[in-house]
């Protein structure tokens, strides 16, 4: 026994020594920690060009990069402020994290040397009260990709109005192909669906997310939201078969392959279009949320974006670093890699891809729709509402018993 | 005739009736199976059905450039301490207790613990992670070590004073009255007849802090601290395509805990048996 | 007894006791009293707020759908595991090689972790089942989520119940099935007049155990639906996780916390002592 317990405190004192070991940090080098939700692989290896890039100009900085996934990332950064871990770069548009820039996590940054290189347009949608807290790196836009062969092949056109939508939907139906490829296994999904439609109308109620979070009003006082979640509903009920257990790797090659015409989502996916199917032909169209066919604009914003902690202790590097990013020759570089459009000022003349020319279309012909603009919900109610939304899409129980449901729920979290 | 048609039919019955269970309880396993030892290509040409070759990419893959062997590693140094702790510091607070159960103070004590064993962990979630952030402790080792057996205690002193009650008195009397202290008369005498209990307690233990969650996801989430079963979480969320790198590493992280189970599986039901009867 | 044997009687316990106060002990306490503030979990002040967090608590109904999904959760569990477990006890009861290692393997779910079994089954969900089935993931639908999860406890500790079954019936001596074979009774019979009676103290002690896992529940929620679609597979334990850590709430998540565990602890005391009784009566 007494030499059992010898060999054990041998082995205690000798994990002890790793567990102090674990800590060091080889000295001459800054690390920088770097959080994200970026899901597609060609933003990870957009991401990481950045960092060899800038880490050839400047060996003595080393990045820690972690990737959560999307339906995570909020928790991961909430346990990780609260406990005084957070990291150096934390990837998001401020505008969804008010109460954490409120609570003074992140880092103010107006007058930073990367402002000027940006596209004057993009700026606001980083600005909370006045303050830049964050690096705009390229544009986002939600809307509908298309198959443009089947489209061809059945005779028809991108629809321009809500019942032009629906004919298309039951026309396709009718020839036995599935309307829409709908990824809503993984949960994010189904939002991203949502706001394919709720950004169009957005506009037109800038001050409903802020007038809930005060308080002053709640979802049942805006009519439009029902609206919405019920075209969401009838958008969801065009099954393609097992939707809730299709993953979005499987919906793009549904929609790749014609297996189904449409498939919702972002502008972060053409990459994932150009990389996996690079002989498809895919187009890409603004859910047309309203009637009238005139108010139905391209809805665009701020997709990637990088804040930093107000907490870093190489707040230096880190605004170097985005200085870096948002020169023209690393945002060309990003916008090779990712096939996004950038939002840095003087990239000079681009060739986009097929995809990405449509929203270019769009852009130059100023028929947008800026869904950034008003003042979001906070990252706590965010949740809720995120939360709510994939929940409406699912539920059968009618539309006002769920809206009164929801807006209890945002009551208990206000 | 008749006699030998009801054997026949309870024996089908049986056969059928065990054959569905094994199908609901082994695909999981299959599936997992399947992945972890095909490639891709292969999966997307053959499918579900059993390989003809197996192959190993998955697992090299699954612990090259990630980091699920460091969090492997660490999750053993903290199993080995958790059930260090709780071996020793558990069964001799059970000794004291079950020897001392007149005594209104360790009574108490004993009635403390019970409760504490129906205490959701949720209630002190918060709290120990506010403790532990004023003591500089979230994100250690040590931390995770402290947090996952202090909360397996109550379970074990349970568990061991049940046991320790039907072991006579007599051998640790007489020893006691040869002079030998009570440091020496437990662990000489009365440990070695604990076998059978500290056994079961063993294998609770190292599952505990083997497939620990919880309690990682509260105070050991930093990425260079991270425990195997939390590790496995995020890297299943960040690589959610790498299916088949997932499922490799599923078997990896599984295989001690089965290996320790196939070793000791005749303590684990005995002790599980008895012990919880009695409870 | 000397004072000398005392004090080192309550050297012999204090380890335990201190890693126990450090872990335990102390943070309920905390909590109690976190449970009466408004602290948000980020602010660096806490505002005392008495009883305002508990009574919100049962003022709205928020906590209803939590609190059913657990329950349906832990009676689903209690009543698939007993019957599956006592079904897999009686067939591998025997001493034979084979039965044992049936045992080995049905016990298996049980010992890996829960992250693994919620992960394995996610995918079973949606890759396997709609293809060889044509079934719908359930986890996707909030009308099944719940039942989802719960198929997946099931799974892991029917084993559990199972050991515990077979413990039951070893114990059960042969004399009195043979008093039953001698006083006519057939197979079936003798199944319903004696070995059910004589199992009752391990029914007590799955349904115990059972029903205190089954209302903690927390890892499979987590891992397999984060608590979707919406809130329908959300149990009480995630809940607490999420008003808590997610939604700023860390005061009234406490006070959630607390009304748990009152609620898990006198279920589980009346549950306990209504066993009891039976078990006396037998």
């Amino acid at each position: 026994m007494k030499r059992f317990f010898a060999l054990l405190m041998i082995t205690v004192i000798a994990a002890s020594a790793v567990f102090a070991a674990g800590g060091q940090d080889s000295s001459g080098t800054t690390t920088i920690s770097v959080i994200h939700y970026m899901g597609e692989l060609q933003k990870r290896d957009g991401l990481k060009q950045l960092i060899d890039g800038y880490k050839a100009l400047h060996p003595e900085v080393e990045f820690e990069v972690t990737a959560v996934e999307t339906s995570n990332y909020l928790t991961t950064l909430k346990t990780m402020i609260a406990a005084g871990d957070t990291p150096d770069i934390i990837f998001g548009k401020p505008k969804e994290y008010t109460d954490l820039i409120e609570a003074g996590h992140m880092a103010d940054m107006t007058g930073a040397s990367f402002v000027e290189n940006l596209d004057p347009g993009a700026v606001p949608s980083v600005v909370y009260k006045g303050k830049v807290y964050g690096l705009p790196v390229d544009l986002q836009s939600i809307g509908i990709y298309y198959n443009k062969d089947v489209f061809a092949a059945k005779g028809l056109d991108i629809p321009e109005t809500w019942s032009e939508l629906v004919a298309l939907c039951d026309t396709l139906e009718g020839e036995g192909i599935a309307p829409f490829a709908h990824p809503y296994k993984d949960g994010w999904t189904v939002f991203v669906d949502y706001f394919a439609d709720e950004y169009v109308v957005r506009a037109d109620y800038p001050d409903m997310y802020e007038a809930i979070e005060a308080g002053t009003k709640s979802f049942a006082d805006y009519p439009h939201f029902k609206d919405t979640l019920a075209r969401l509903k009838k958008r969801a009920s065009y099954n393609a078969g097992d939707d809730w257990g299709t993953d979005n790797g499987t919906a793009q090659n549904m929609m790749a392959t014609g297996k189904a015409a449409m498939y919702i989502n972002g502008s972060w996916a053409i990459g994932d279009f150009l990389n996996n199917f690079p002989e498809a032909s895919i187009g890409y169209f603004p859910l047309p949320a309203y009637e009238d066919a005139s108010m139905n604009k391209m809805p665009i914003g701020v997709d990637d974006a990088w804040m930093a902690s107000a907490a870093s202790e190489n707040m230096d590097i880190v605004l170097d670093f985005f200085k870096y990013i948002s020169t023209p020759e690393a945002a060309m570089q990003w916008m090779k890699a990712t096939s996004t459009i950038s939002l840095s000022a003087n990239i000079g003349d681009y060739e986009y891809d097929a995809i990405s020319q449509d929203i270019v279309d769009y852009l130059e012909a100023g028929d947008t729709t800026n869904f950034h603009e008003p003042m979001l919900f906070s990252s706590a109610l965010e949740d809720v509402y995120r939360n709510m939304i994939v929940e409406a899409a699912a539920s059968s129980k009618d539309l006002d018993t769920l809206v009164a449901e929801f807006d209890k729920r945002i009551d208990e979290v206000r | 005739m008749t006699i030998t048609r009801n054997k026949i039919t309870a024996l089908l019955v049986r056969t059928l009736f065990l054959g569905a269970l094994l199908l609901f309880f082994f695909s999981p396993f299959y599936v997992q199976f399947i992945y972890a030892f095909k490639t891709r290509a292969d999966v997307a040409v053959t499918g579900l059905s059993f390989p003809t070759s197996l192959t190993f990419i998955n697992f090299r893959n699954a612990f090259d450039g990630t980091s699920l062997f460091p969090a492997f590693v660490r999750t053993s140094i903290v199993t080995l301490f958790v059930v260090f702790i709780l071996q020793t510091t558990g069964a001799m607070a059970a000794w004291i207790i079950a020897r001392n159960q007149k005594n209104r103070v360790y009574n108490s004590l004993y009635y403390i613990f019970l409760a504490a064993i129906i205490l959701p962990f949720q209630v002190v979630m918060l709290p120990l992670y506010t403790q532990f952030r004023e003591m500089s402790m979230l994100n250690t080792l040590q931390g995770l070590i402290l947090g996952i057996a202090g909360f397996q205690l109550a379970y074990n002193i349970f568990l061991m004073t049940g046991f320790i009650k039907t072991v006579p008195l007599e051998l640790e009397e007489a020893s006691l009255m040869d002079g030998a202290g009570q440091w020496t008369t437990f662990w000489k005498i009365v440990y070695p007849l604990l076998k059978p209990i500290t056994m079961t307690t063993l294998v609770l233990n190292f599952l505990s802090a083997w497939n620990d969650f919880m309690i990682a996801v509260v105070v050991g989430f930093k990425e260079s601290v991270r425990t195997l079963q939390y590790a496995l979480y995020m890297f299943f969320g960040q690589y959610s395509t790498r299916i088949h790198e997932a499922f490799a590493a599923f078997i990896i992280a599984v295989l001690p805990v089965v290996i320790l189970y196939i070793v000791l599986q005749k303590y684990i039901v005995d002790g599980l048996t008895s012990g919880a009867v009695k409870g | 007894m000397t004072k000398n044997h005392h004090a080192k009687s309550f050297l012999f316990l204090l380890p335990a006791l201190i890693i126990f106060l450090f872990v335990v002990v102390v943070p309920f306490f905390r909590g109690v009293t976190i449970s009466m503030t408004s602290w948000d979990g980020l602010a660096k002040n806490m505002n005392f707020v008495g009883m305002e967090n508990y009574k919100r608590i049962f003022s709205t109904d928020t906590i209803l759908t939590p609190l059913k999904n657990s329950l349906q959760f832990t009676a689903i569990t209690l009543i698939f595991d007993n019957i599956l477990g006592l079904a897999l006890a009686v067939l591998l009861v025997a001493s034979t090689r084979r039965a044992s290692f049936l045992r080995v393997a049905f016990f298996m779910p049980f010992i890996i972790s829960l992250v693994v079994s919620s992960y394995m089954w996610t995918y079973l969900y949606s890759s396997v089942l709609y293809p060889v089935f044509g079934l719908q993931n359930p986890l996707g639908n909030p009308e099944t989520s719940n039942l989802g999860v719960a198929l997946i406890s099931v799974w892991r500790n029917s084993g559990y119940c199972m050991l515990i079954y077979i413990a039951g019936l070893k114990s059960i001596p042969d004399s009195l099935y043979e008093a039953a074979r001698v006083e006519g009774a057939g197979r079936i019979a003798s199944f319903f007049k004696v070995t059910l009676p004589l199992l009752v103290p391990s029914l007590s002690i799955n349904i115990t155990l059972i029903l205190a896992w089954g209302l903690k529940e927390f890892d499979t929620v987590m891992v397999a639906t984060g608590g979707g679609p919406g809130r329908s597979s959300m149990s009480l334990a995630f809940y607490v996780y999420k008003t808590t850590f997610v939604w700023n709430k860390a005061g009234y998540g406490q006070a959630i916390a607390v009304v748990m565990m009152l609620f898990i602890v006198t279920v589980s005391t009346i549950v306990a002592r209504a066993l009891r009784s039976r078990e006396v009566e037998l």
